[in-house]
């Protein structure tokens, strides 16, 4: 995408189908390409998430809020990572550990089970680093389970969904067995930096849904309330944008900027030629997500990710790119994603990097407690060509006062 | 309207695969075929009968000769066909009842009730029509 | 007992040729018949091109032709195949772009024409929710979940031998709509449900059932149309519209 003036002015896009290279030209234009969870192996999201939208808008110059807050939910189906929904707990599923006992009191004596997402997350993986998780099944994969069997007899009322995916997936029954869960990447509080008119600081641009941080969930985000915020300000949006381009004229193309994208394309990504694969860049990215700026984050894991994302980057200098086809040529939308994908690995990793405490979904080992005095802010990553520039904005309170959190 | 998608048109013979498919697909495609052989069957009928128009005698010599006389091998095709028209008119019956709605969810089991049915009526038609020819019992 | 599956796939390059080709993929390493297929393009061979989405049978893209009946990728376990040789095409009754992508524009085209969106005579504008029981709710309940995954139409014998055919998956959404007791529009639908492609081409093969992914029994919906749409004919026979 491209920006004039302040204002939106174009968005270059290859179709799938055929390959050409077609450039939209408009008045105003919604993001609403949802978050980037998919920078990391076990998620809940479908393929195609890889943070397109948020990386978009990051080269275009618009700046991303708050992108180090990942949300992880605590039960996703191992191995595949499909979710099984907040509301298995919240009916009265319990968490068993590999010794099959329930293990939440430990971690929120009141709550149990039905506490937030992160400190569930937490709780999960402080079982599986003990040594007291399940294993065996799934490879090297460690796990816990979540245990619906004294629930018999509603559950075809009301988890028919659950019941149906813990069949078809992994051929369990889930009134009998236990099913194997572990945190999975399901949300990203962080995205563009909007306000809750859907507007951002530049004209013509407006963000919603996962894409946009306003931001409604701060650090981390409650169930359900990724809906709602579509619901609200998805039509927001949609009005918004409408009446803006009622208002305004189509600004002149810039040829320049179309033309150097072209090239960037067809004269330098699908050009190259140095052998390595773009998938096992990608899986190698994922993995090392995973492994460092996953749930337990520290300053040396934090820092091996910073350099193996570089590293990764390097790489992806020297791809090959195999399917020389012009249509639906998935490698080459591979490529781009890929792009994409380490883009938002650093911005992400850097943020974290820089907030040494711990907030919400954001958990440091070597700084556990919560720093208002220091980090109440939103860490804004503006595009330079060395990587992200990180700033931070103060953050808006009104009627809410920040208070200690317990379960 | 819509682009047909010439390219794709497996073409008329779509509904004969009926290799890996449900029991539904097997009625249906039994009963195309079976629609096809009476109507093949008809032709046949309405050229016989249009020997009426020869006269009396010639068509009664014709009748003779394929039931009891030189050609009265087409008899087995006349069990063939019966089997057909059961078939056919069974799964008629069903149809027209599941079509609007009726026993809608017992489809298969109505499709093995009728067929059981007519071939228990099969059964019979051809114990008299095996009598009648002068096979005993 | 090979510890390898065997997937033999049909290929159709940018020029229109057709040909097979075949890949071994280790056993250990997958679990559904999408795992294979992303296991073959990330290490085998790059050029082979299909669309996938959720993994969890929701979004409706993954839709081919395995091992001789149409399913969706990211559901079907290998295991559950009992074979080691697998054969994977594009699904049928739509024109093949390139190897297991196919061209779907005419579903939706089809889908579009049953108006498939509440219709109310007041417009949109009323001033309170309109309510609806759970009974009410469990009268369409199984057909609004329709993921539009295509299966349906590869598996009806009369979308094969006439393309114009709406098929199963628009018919059951007219009946969702219909039978949803907030929607006010059946009058609209039936010309083009009850018209020349509509309802009566159905011959109850039964097919589009068995194969759907979701559950929600297109042939029963259309059967329920049959008996809707020839009560409206017949009232509006007699005046009533």
């Amino acid at each position: 995408m491209f920006i004039e003036n302040g204002r939106f002015n174009s968005l270059t896009t290859i179709n799938l189908r055929t390959g050409d290279f077609t450039v939209f030209q408009g008045k105003a234009i919604v993001f609403a390409a949802g978050g980037a969870g998919r920078l990391y192996q076990f998620s809940t999201y479908a393929h195609s998430v890889s943070g397109d939208g948020d990386a978009i808008a990051y080269r275009a110059g618009i700046p991303l809020k708050d992108m180090e807050f990942i949300q992880f939910h605590p039960t996703g189906l191992v191995p595949s990572g499909i979710l099984i929904t907040e509301g298995a707990r919240a009916d009265g599923g319990y968490l068993l550990n590999g010794e099959k006992k329930r293990f939440m009191q430990a971690y929120a004596p009141n709550k149990l089970e039905k506490a937030s997402r992160d400190v569930v997350s937490r709780a999960i993986m402080w079982e599986i680093e003990a040594g007291r998780g399940a294993k065996g099944e799934y490879g090297d994969m460690e796990y816990v389970y979540l245990d619906l069997r004294h629930m018999a007899d509603v559950l075809d009322e009301r988890l028919p969904m659950i019941t149906e995916i813990a069949k078809k997936f992994n051929g369990i029954d889930a009134h009998t067995e236990l099913i194997p869960v572990h945190p999975a990447t399901h949300y990203t509080m962080g995205g563009i930096d909007s306000n809750v008119k859907t507007t951002t600081d530049y004209s013509g641009i407006f963000a919603a849904g996962e894409n946009a941080c306003v931001s409604i969930h701060g650090a981390n985000r409650l169930g359900s309330n990724s809906t709602n915020e579509c619901l609200a300000l998805g039509n927001v949006a949609g009005v918004s944008a409408a009446k803006y381009a009622m208002e305004h004229d189509i600004p002149d193309l810039v040829v320049s900027n179309v033309d150097a994208e072209e090239k960037r394309i067809w004269d330098d990504l699908l050009k190259r030629n140095g052998g390595e694969n773009v998938a096992k860049i990608r899986e190698d990215l994922r993995n090392n997500m995973d492994k460092n700026v996953g749930i337990f984050r520290d300053a040396n894991g934090l820092n091996t990710a910073l350099k193996n994302i570089k590293s990764y980057k390097e790489r992806y200098e020297k791809i090959s790119i195999q399917d020389k086809s012009s249509t639906f040529n998935m490698e080459l939308e591979w490529a781009l994603e890929v792009g994409f994908m380490l883009d938002l690995a650093e911005i992400i990793t850097v943020g974290a990097i820089m907030r040494t405490e711990s907030r919400g979904a954001h958990y440091r080992k070597d700084y556990p407690n919560r720093d208002d005095e220091n980090f109440l802010k939103h860490t804004i990553a503006t595009y330079t060509k060395d990587g992200p520039k990180i700033t931070y904005k103060p953050v808006v309170i009104t009627k809410w006062q920040p208070t200690v959190r317990t379960y | 309207m819509v682009e047909v998608n010439k390219e794709m048109k497996e073409g008329i013979t779509a509904w004969a695969k009926f290799y890996k498919k449900g029991m539904g697909y097997f009625a249906f495609a039994f009963h195309r075929l079976s629609g096809l052989v009476i109507l093949f069957y008809l032709y046949l009928h309405y050229t016989v009968l249009s020997n009426l128009l020869r006269g009396q005698a010639t068509y009664n010599a014709i009748v003779k000769s394929i039931t009891y006389g030189p050609y009265d091998s087409f008899l087995v095709l006349d069990f063939l066909l019966a089997l057909v028209i059961f078939y056919h008119g069974a799964n008629g019956v069903r149809l027209a009842l599941n079509e609007f709605g009726i026993g809608m969810y017992h489809h298969k089991a109505l499709f093995i009730t009728f067929e059981i049915i007519a071939m228990v009526l099969l059964g019979l038609f051809d114990y008299y029509a095996l009598q009648f020819v002068g096979v005993g019992f | 007992m090979a510890d390898e599956y065997e997937f033999e796939i049909k290929r159709k390059d940018e020029s229109g040729k057709v040909y097979y080709s075949t890949y071994k993929v280790p056993k250990d390493k997958i679990s559904t018949v999408l795992e294979g297929l992303l296991y073959i393009k990330e290490n085998l061979d790059q050029s082979l091109s299909f669309r996938y989405s959720c993994r969890m049978e929701i979004c409706g893209s993954c839709g081919m032709e395995i091992d001789g009946k149409p399913r969706m990728a990211c559901s079907t376990i290998v295991e559950d195949l009992k074979k080691d040789h697998i054969k994977i095409e594009p699904l049928k009754h739509y024109k093949v772009i390139r190897d297991l992508v196919v061209d779907i524009d005419p579903f939706f085209d089809k889908y579009r024409e049953v108006k498939p969106y509440i219709i109310r005579d007041d417009d949109g504008k009323y001033d309170k929710e309109l309510p609806q029981t759970p009974e009410q709710f469990h009268e369409y309940a199984n057909f609004a979940m329709c993921i539009k995954c295509g299966l349906c139409m590869a598996a009806c014998p009369i979308e094969g031998s006439d393309p114009n055919y709406l098929g199963p998956a628009p018919l059951a959404a007219a009946w969702r709509y219909i039978a949803d007791n907030r929607d006010q529009g059946a009058k609209y639908r039936v010309e083009v449900v009850d018209g020349e492609e509509g309802t009566s081409r159905c011959h109850f093969a039964g097919e589009c059932t068995e194969v759907c992914p979701k559950g929600v029994d297109p042939s029963f919906a259309i059967q329920k149309l049959r008996r809707t749409a020839l009560k409206i004919e017949i009232a509006s026979i007699f005046g009533g519209r």
